[in-house]
């Protein structure tokens, strides 16, 4: 029961949706477009403060803190990246990869990035140390060269606003790892609920033991949004001229992210088969695959929801 | 103790959930003319990685200074939406709060550091002042999409003693942060 409130308590912590940039032109919207998100906004601000001012708790000091040494970290990155161009110093490399490496753990640690769907899939389906590292290497190397591809299109190819297409390229993809997720998740859930009938293979094994092949596709999928952080390395190091460099940092932020990633995913894992042999009841294999699926039908649609209302 | 740690886990996860994408160093200057407080100066500059990521957009002869019509550019595409979000910025006179109207004449240069300043006034409707009067500014994003990490900068003058406190702020996703208030007190 513990194990299982903790896996819940792990997948409640990043549902907070990622905002649209706020930059753009006023001229796109019409006027009653405009009106209505100003108010939007205005009531969003108003919300914000009518909290105490009083009520200064550990917390919002702790959150205030972490924001400002997330800055310093990203400029402390382009420092170390700058730092190569006048030779390449291997105190300079080993701060650059330090930094990007801590950096990815603490990033990872943000909305987004793949953690509660990673980890309602293994709610749903019963993993291994091995699995859980497939999974986690797929997703952020996705998540990874998603966010390459992008920069060198956007980058060398066109010549769009940087700003402004961003947000439409990570929606779209958000649409498209969304629309995956939640098929994958109704699928499952009606298999098990019996309202479709399962293929015919399936009956000789554990239904709820994953396929290698579907846990890649799956993790494929919800690494398909890509990372912000990374973009923005990426994008600038191609226009300080400091590509190579860029991209080693951003290796190795990946691997810190995977690190994150995959600490989660374990502790979710060890959790449910924990879980699972100490109990009988509702901690069955069949009652966890029907949970995790429901989390990841839940949030494969707030997915979707959160791309379409962006994109609209 | 295992579970000790776990919930560790998912508080230092929590905590650290407030997630910027762009940071800026804010200053904040009220404007005041014979006695009239007419507007608010204020001057934000940009972390490396979004100064960047602007100037790709709006350095458009990449000769990593912006003339005029690269400024037009800027304040239409991408500066003018901020009006929907109030530039971010409450602004309180005397504990009454201050409507905002429409930027005008953004100003923006590369400072030295590669670092990309945008320059505006907001103007307010004239208030004429008297001693002991306080105004009260705050810039914040209640997404935290941008963290406005400009504190410890507001100075005196001979018309004002200024100050800086914080104040909490509460998004229902993304829970409470601490943000800096600018204070200025009418001598």
């Amino acid at each position: 029961m513990r194990y299982l409130f903790l896996s819940l308590s792990l997948l409640i912590i990043s549902l907070a949706p990622l905002s649209a940039t706020p930059f753009g032109n006023l001229e796109d919207k019409n006027e009653t477009q405009q009106k209505a998100e100003k108010e939007k906004q205005a009531l969003k601000r108003q919300q914000a403060v009518e909290t105490k001012t009083e009520d200064e708790s550990l917390f919002a000091r702790t959150r205030s803190k972490i924001i400002a040494l997330q800055a310093k970290f990203v400029e402390s990155i382009t420092t170390a990246m700058q730092a190569q161009k006048s030779g390449t110093n291997l105190r300079w490399v080993a701060i650059l990869l330090g930094l990007s490496f801590a950096y990815g753990v603490i990033h990872a640690l943000g909305p987004g990035h793949g953690k509660s769907l990673l980890s309602a899939y293994f709610v749903a389906n019963e993993g291994s140390a091995a699995k859980g590292l497939l999974a986690v290497g797929i997703l952020t190397l996705t998540h990874s060269m998603v966010s390459l591809a992008i920069v060198a299109v956007l980058n060398l190819v066109l010549s769009v606003s940087q700003t402004r297409s961003l947000p439409i390229v990570e929606n779209s993809l958000r649409l498209v790892s969304g629309l995956i997720v939640a098929s994958y998740a109704a699928l499952h859930l009606l298999r098990s609920l019996g309202v479709l009938k399962k293929k015919a293979h399936h009956h000789h094994h554990h239904s709820e033991t994953a396929s290698s092949r579907e846990l890649i596709s799956i993790s494929f999928s919800i690494g398909l949004v890509p990372c912000p952080g990374i973009f923005l390395i990426l994008l600038y190091a191609s226009q300080a001229g400091t590509l190579f460099w860029g991209l080693l940092a951003a290796l190795s932020l990946t691997i810190g992210m995977a690190l994150t990633l995959y600490s989660i995913s374990m502790i979710v894992i060890f959790s449910r088969s924990k879980g699972s042999q100490s109990a009988g009841g509702w901690l069955k294999p069949k009652y966890l695959s029907r949970l995790g699926n429901s989390i990841l039908l839940f949030l494969g649609v707030s997915l979707i929801v959160l791309a379409v209302n962006a994109l609209v | 103790m295992k579970t000790k740690i776990l919930f560790s886990v998912i508080f230092i996860s929590m905590a650290l959930s407030a997630h910027p994408h762009v940071f800026i160093n804010n200053t904040v200057t009220p404007i005041i003319e014979d006695g009239e407080l007419s507007g608010l100066k204020v001057a934000w500059v940009f972390d490396s990685l979004s100064s960047s990521m602007f100037m790709k957009d709006i350095d458009k002869n990449e000769n990593k200074k912006l003339e005029s019509n690269e400024i037009t550019f800027l304040e239409e595409e991408i500066f003018s939406g901020l009006f929907l979000y109030s530039y971010f910025t409450d602004i309180f006179f005397n504990s009454d709060s201050l409507p905002i109207s429409k930027v005008q004449n953004l100003q923006a240069s590369m400072l030295e550091n590669e670092k990309l300043q945008w320059r505006f006034v907001i103007p307010l409707d004239k208030k004429s002042l008297s001693s002991g009067d306080v105004l009260n500014v705050s810039q914040f994003d209640p997404d935290v999409y941008i963290a406005f990490e400009g504190s410890g900068q507001n100075k005196d003058s001979s018309l004002y003693q200024a100050s800086e406190t914080t104040r909490t702020v509460e998004n229902p996703t993304w829970g409470k942060i601490q943000v800096p208030v600018r204070q200025w007190k009418i001598k």
